[in-house]
C-alpha cells in the first residue's frame, strides 16, 4: 500500500531511511563535493538523501524534474 | 448457581474453547528461541504481535547483564520482607525511579499488589470511588477490598468526564475525597484518559482525586520515559499513578508515584504487600536498574522516535486498508473489531497460519459482540512485517466474514460506528449470504397474521404461548399507560424449501428490570433506589418468550441440516430488531436440556450462558388415588404432606371460578400484589390489572381459588386466601399467576395447600403433567415437582448496568 510523500514527511529521520531501505529503489548516487547524494523511488515519488561524512543532513521527497538539472 | 459462578463458567468455556482451537494457552515450542519479535508455535515461527514489550529492551545486553550480575551478588532470591530488610539493589532503583518520575516513589513485587499497597492505604471509608467502566482488572481487585471497608464505589461510562463532574457535583457533600480511578492507555482499545480535562477538573472540586493506572503508557512516552499520564501533565497533588516494569519497561514489578514523601512513606509502612509478600527478585532488580539507567540517557526519546514511527505507520496502513479499527491509537494497542468471537477465532487462527501471531479480544476483556484481533506494534517491528500483517488481516477477513456470515456492517453496527462509505471488503460477502441458503424467513408483528394450526403444530403444549396464549398476551401488553406494560411482539418463522418449520420464535420487545435474576438482598436494595429513580438499573430488552411466559420459546427442528443456517437467519432478524428497537440486551430463553452442540454455537455466536430458575414440574399424574399419589413422595414430603398439606384440606373450599365480575377480579389482583410486592426472587415489573380481565376471556385460562371454610375461618372474611391463574395447552396444565392472603398462611399453609391442589387440579383435566414454573423449588418439591435446570442466552450491547449490579452484589457478599 503506498504513502503519500506528505505522509512520509511525518516520519522520524531514522523511519525515513527505513522506509526507503525497506520499499524504496535507489535510482541514481552522485558526490557533489564532500556531499554524497542518493536518490530513491519510493512508490511513486522520490526521496533525495544527503550525506555529509557518512552523516544525513538531509532526508525529504524531491521533484523529479528538479533532480534531472541536479544531477546532469 | 450464583451469578459469580455464572461468569466464571462463561469464561471457562470461551477459554476451552480458544484452546481447543489453539488459541489461547500457547506455549512456545521446546529448544526454540524466541527470537526479536518472532515466536515459534506449533513447529511453526510466527511474527509476533501481542507482546507489551514496546521498545523490545527484553534483548538489551545490558540488562541481561544486570540481571545476571544481581544473581551473582545477591542469589536468585533475598527472602525477606521488605518491612525489615531490602538488598540495595532496591534502594539503588527507587532513586533511580525519583529521578525519572521526578517524584516520591514505591517500587512493587507486580502491578496488581502496588494497587492492593495503595488504594487500601489511600483511600478511607469517609472517600468514594469513582471507577471508569474500562478501567483495568488490577485496580478492580484493589477497589474490591476497600469496598468492605465501607467506601463507596460506584462506575462511570468510559472516558465520560462530563458524567464524571456532575457525581462530583452531587457526591462532594458526603464524601471527604472522590477518587477517580482510570487507565493512562487503555489495554484492549489503546486509547487513554484526558488527563487534562481530569486535571482542570481537580483544580475546580478539592474533593476530587486521581488514581491512574499507567501501565501501558510507560516507557514509551515522555522524558526519560514516565509514560503517557505523566508525558501529559506533572503529577498533581491531589493523584496517584502507578506503572508496570513488565511491558515496555521488561523487568517485572511496578512503581507507584505519588506527589509527596509521606503519601509514598505510608505506602511503604502500610501498604500489606510491603510488609507481608515476597520482594522483586535481584534479577529483576537487577535488569531494572540498567533499564532505568537507559531511560535516564536520551537513548530513550530515539527508541520512543522508532516505536511512533511504526505506530503511525500501522495507523496509515490500517487506513489504507481500511480495517475496522476501533479506536485511534497513539499508544502500541490495536483493534481490529470483528463483532461475535466465532470471527475471532477464525481470524486468529487464520492469521496463525500465515505466520502472524495477534491476540483474540474477547469477552469478559471486552463485551461478547464487541470481539476483535488485538495486535501490539513494538519497535522491533519492521515496516515490511506491520504492513505484511495488516495485509493479511484484509485479505483474510472478508474470507472469514463470508464463512462466518458476517457482513462488514455488522462489524461497524457492533462497534456503534459509521460505516465507512469507501470500504475495500468487497459487499457481495452479504450476497452470498443471502444466496447461500434455500431457507425462507418470514417475520410477523401478531400472532393473528399466523396460521393458528401451523404455530400449535410447534408450540402446543409447551407454555402459555401456543397461538390462543400469545393473542391475549399480545392484547393485555399493547396500550397500557406505563412504559413497562407495552411490549412490542415479534414473530419469525423459519421453513426450508419443502416447507417444513425449522426454527420457530416469537419475541418481546420490553422494559425489564436488570436485577430480575438477582439475589432478594439485591434487589431489595436496588428497589430502595427505585424510590427516587423508577428505572433505575431498567433496561429494554429484546428476547425469545416474554416476562410472563415459560418454556422452550425457540423451536429447533434439530432433525433438519439446516438447522443452524436457520437460526443464522433468525440472529440476522433479531439484530435487524434490536436496531430498530434500541434495545440494549438479547435474551434468548429457555433451554432446558444439556446441549453441548448449541450451547458452543451460541457462544460462537456471542452469547453467554446464565442460569435461570429451575422450573419445576411434576411429570408423574399416573397415580389413580390420593393415596397412590402419597406413596410417590419421598418420605420427607410424605411427613410434610401429612403436617401442612393433609392435615388442613378439609378447611379449604377449593373451586374452579365462573365469576369474572370486576369486583372479583380487582380483589384476585390485590392478592397478586401481595405476593408480587413480597417476592423479589424473580424481580419484575407487576402485571397490569388489565392483562388479568384480558386472560380470563379465553378459555384457556382459569382460575382456582382455595377459601376457608367458615367454620376455620378465624377472620371471618369468606374470601379466597389463595388464587391461581392457570392455563391449559396440549396435555399440560400451567399455573402461571398467584395470589394469596398471607394472614391465613401461617396457620393453614396456604401456599402448599395451593400447590397440592393444583396437581390435583391437573389430574383432573387429564394432563399428563403440571408446569408449576420457576421459584420456591423445596416447596414444589414436596408436591413431587422435578426440578429442571433451565439456562438462557445472552448479548449485550452495554454491560455497564450488570457491572453496577455485580458491584451491589459484591457489597451484599460481603455483609
Amino acid at each position: 500500500m503506498y504513502l503519500t510523500k506528505g505522509e512520509y514527511t511525518q516520519f522520524s529521520q531514522k523511519g525515513k531511511l527505513n522506509l526507503l531501505n525497506e520499499f524504496g529503489t535507489l535510482v541514481t548516487e552522485n558526490y557533489f563535493n564532500e556531499i554524497e547524494i542518493k536518490v530513491y523511488q519510493l512508490y511513486d515519488f522520490y526521496v533525495e538523501v544527503r550525506y555529509s561524512q557518512k552523516r544525513i543532513i538531509k532526508i525529504e521527497p524531491v521533484l523529479f524534474f528538479n533532480l534531472i538539472g541536479h544531477y546532469s | 448457581m450464583s451469578k459469580n459462578q455464572v461468569f466464571i463458567d462463561t469464561v471457562d468455556q470461551i477459554a476451552t474453547y480458544g484452546i481447543n482451537k489453539k488459541i489461547f494457552h500457547l506455549y512456545t515450542d521446546q529448544n526454540k528461541l524466541i527470537n526479536g519479535n518472532y515466536l515459534s508455535l506449533e513447529g511453526k515461527e510466527v511474527v509476533n504481535f501481542g507482546s507489551c514489550s514496546y521498545l523490545g529492551l527484553e534483548f538489551d545486553d545490558r540488562l541481561k547483564e544486570g540481571s545476571k550480575k544481581a544473581i551473582d551478588d545477591f542469589g536468585t532470591q533475598f527472602s525477606e520482607s521488605r518491612a525489615y530488610v531490602s538488598i540495595s539493589l532496591y534502594k539503588e532503583l527507587e532513586e533511580l525511579f525519583e529521578k525519572i518520575f521526578d517524584s516520591p516513589v514505591v517500587v512493587t513485587q507486580t502491578t496488581t499488589l502496588g494497587h492492593i499497597a495503595t488504594i487500601p492505604v489511600h483511600v478511607s471509608s469517609e472517600d468514594c470511588i469513582i471507577m471508569d467502566h474500562q478501567v483495568h482488572n488490577s485496580v478492580q481487585i484493589a477497589v474490591g477490598m476497600v469496598k468492605s471497608m465501607g467506601v463507596n464505589v460506584e462506575l462511570l461510562r468510559h472516558n465520560r468526564i462530563d458524567l464524571l463532574e456532575e457525581r462530583v457535583k452531587q457526591l462532594r457533600s458526603k464524601y471527604k475525597k472522590i477518587w477517580y480511578m482510570a487507565d493512562g492507555v487503555y489495554s484492549m482499545y489503546g486509547d487513554t484518559s484526558p488527563v487534562k480535562e481530569i486535571y482542570a477538573l481537580m483544580d475546580k472540586y478539592p474533593e476530587l482525586h486521581y488514581y491512574v493506572d499507567d501501565a501501558h503508557g510507560m516507557s514509551i512516552y515522555g522524558k526519560h520515559g514516565r509514560g503517557y499520564v505523566l508525558n501529559e501533565m506533572p503529577i498533581h497533588r491531589k493523584a496517584i499513578v502507578a506503572t508496570s516494569l513488565v511491558k515496555a519497561f521488561p523487568t517485572g514489578g511496578a512503581v507507584i508515584i505519588f506527589p509527596t514523601k509521606q503519601m509514598a512513606q505510608k505506602v511503604r509502612n502500610c501498604g500489606a504487600p510491603l510488609i507481608t509478600s515476597g520482594p522483586m527478585q535481584p534479577a529483576q532488580l537487577g535488569a531494572a536498574i540498567a533499564a532505568a539507567k537507559i531511560h535516564l540517557t536520551d537513548e530513550i526519546y530515539e527508541m520512543q522516535a522508532e516505536l511512533q514511527d511504526n505506530i503511525r505507520f500501522a495507523n496509515l496502513m490500517l487506513k489504507k486498508y481500511k480495517l475496522p479499527v476501533i479506536a485511534p491509537s497513539n499508544a502500541a494497542v490495536f483493534f481490529v473489531g470483528v463483532s461475535l468471537p466465532k470471527l475471532g477465532y477464525n481470524m486468529v487462527k487464520r492469521m496463525l497460519n500465515n505466520g502472524y501471531y495477534v491476540n483474540l479480544g474477547i469477552f469478559p476483556a471486552v463485551p461478547m459482540k464487541n470481539t476483535g484481533i488485538r495486535f501490539t506494534i513494538t519497535r522491533l517491528h519492521t515496516f515490511t512485517q506491520i504492513e505484511n500483517m495488516i495485509a493479511t488481516i484484509a485479505r483474510e477477513l472478508p474470507m472469514a466474514m463470508k464463512e462466518e456470515n458476517i457482513s462488514l456492517q455488522d462489524i461497524y453496527k457492533a462497534f456503534k460506528m459509521p460505516m465507512p462509505e469507501d470500504v475495500l471488503i468487497d459487499e457481495a460477502v452479504s450476497s452470498v449470504i443471502n444466496q447461500s441458503l434455500s431457507l425462507k424467513a418470514k417475520s410477523y408483528k401478531s400472532i393473528n397474521e399466523i396460521n393458528k394450526q401451523e404455530w400449535n403444530a410447534v408450540f402446543e403444549g409447551k407454555g402459555t404461548f401456543d397461538w390462543d396464549g400469545l393473542k391475549i398476551l399480545e392484547s393485555s401488553f399493547c396500550n397500557n399507560d406505563l412504559p413497562e406494560d407495552n411490549w412490542a411482539f415479534d414473530y419469525v418463522v423459519i421453513k426450508d424449501n419443502d416447507g417444513k418449520v425449522v426454527v420457530a420464535t416469537f419475541l418481546t420487545t420490553a422494559l425489564w428490570k436488570d436485577d430480575m435474576l438477582s439475589a432478594s438482598e439485591v434487589s431489595a436494595q436496588v428497589e430502595e433506589y427505585r424510590l427516587t429513580d423508577k428505572y433505575y438499573l431498567t433496561s429494554k430488552v429484546l428476547s425469545t418468550g416474554s416476562l410472563l411466559t415459560e418454556g422452550e420459546h425457540i423451536y429447533i427442528n434439530r432433525q433438519s441440516l439446516f438447522w443452524k443456517e436457520a437460526m443464522q437467519l433468525l440472529f440476522d432478524k433479531i439484530y435487524a430488531l434490536q436496531e430498530e428497537s434500541k434495545s440494549s440486551h438479547i435474551v434468548l430463553r429457555d433451554f432446558c436440556k444439556e446441549d453441548l452442540d448449541l450451547d458452543n454455537f451460541l457462544v460462537d455466536n456471542g452469547f453467554f450462558k446464565f442460569a435461570m430458575p429451575d422450573n419445576n414440574i411434576v411429570t408423574d399424574l399416573s397415580w389413580t388415588s390420593v393415596e397412590e399419589y402419597y406413596q410417590q413422595l419421598s418420605q420427607r414430603s410424605k411427613q410434610h404432606f401429612r403436617e401442612d398439606v393433609k392435615k388442613h384440606t378439609h378447611k379449604f373450599e377449593v373451586k374452579v371460578e365462573t365469576d369474572y365480575g370486576d369486583e372479583n377480579i380487582e380483589y384476585w389482583y390485590h392478592l397478586y400484589l401481595n405476593v408480587k410486592n413480597k417476592n423479589l426472587a424473580l424481580n419484575t415489573y407487576a402485571i397490569p390489572k388489565k392483562a388479568f380481565k384480558q386472560m380470563l376471556q379465553s378459555k384457556n385460562w382459569e382460575v382456582l381459588s382455595l377459601t376457608v371454610k367458615k367454620e376455620f375461618d378465624f377472620n371471618g372474611i369468606e374470601k379466597p386466601v389463595a388464587v391461581v391463574f392457570c392455563y391449559k395447552t396440549g396435555d399440560t396444565y400451567m399455573p402461571m399467576i398467584m395470589g394469596l392472603n398471607y394472614s391465613y398462611h401461617a396457620v393453614y399453609k396456604t401456599y402448599r395447600q395451593a400447590l397440592y391442589q393444583l396437581v390435583l387440579r391437573g389430574k383432573a383435566l387429564g394432563c399428563t403433567k403440571v408446569n408449576l414454573g420457576f421459584s420456591a423449588g423445596t416447596e414444589k418439591k414436596k408436591v413431587n415437582a422435578v426440578p429442571v435446570a433451565t439456562t438462557a442466552y445472552m448479548q449485550s450491547k452495554d454491560s455497564y448496568n450488570f457491572q453496577v449490579l455485580a458491584n451491589i452484589n459484591a457489597i451484599k457478599a460481603r455483609h
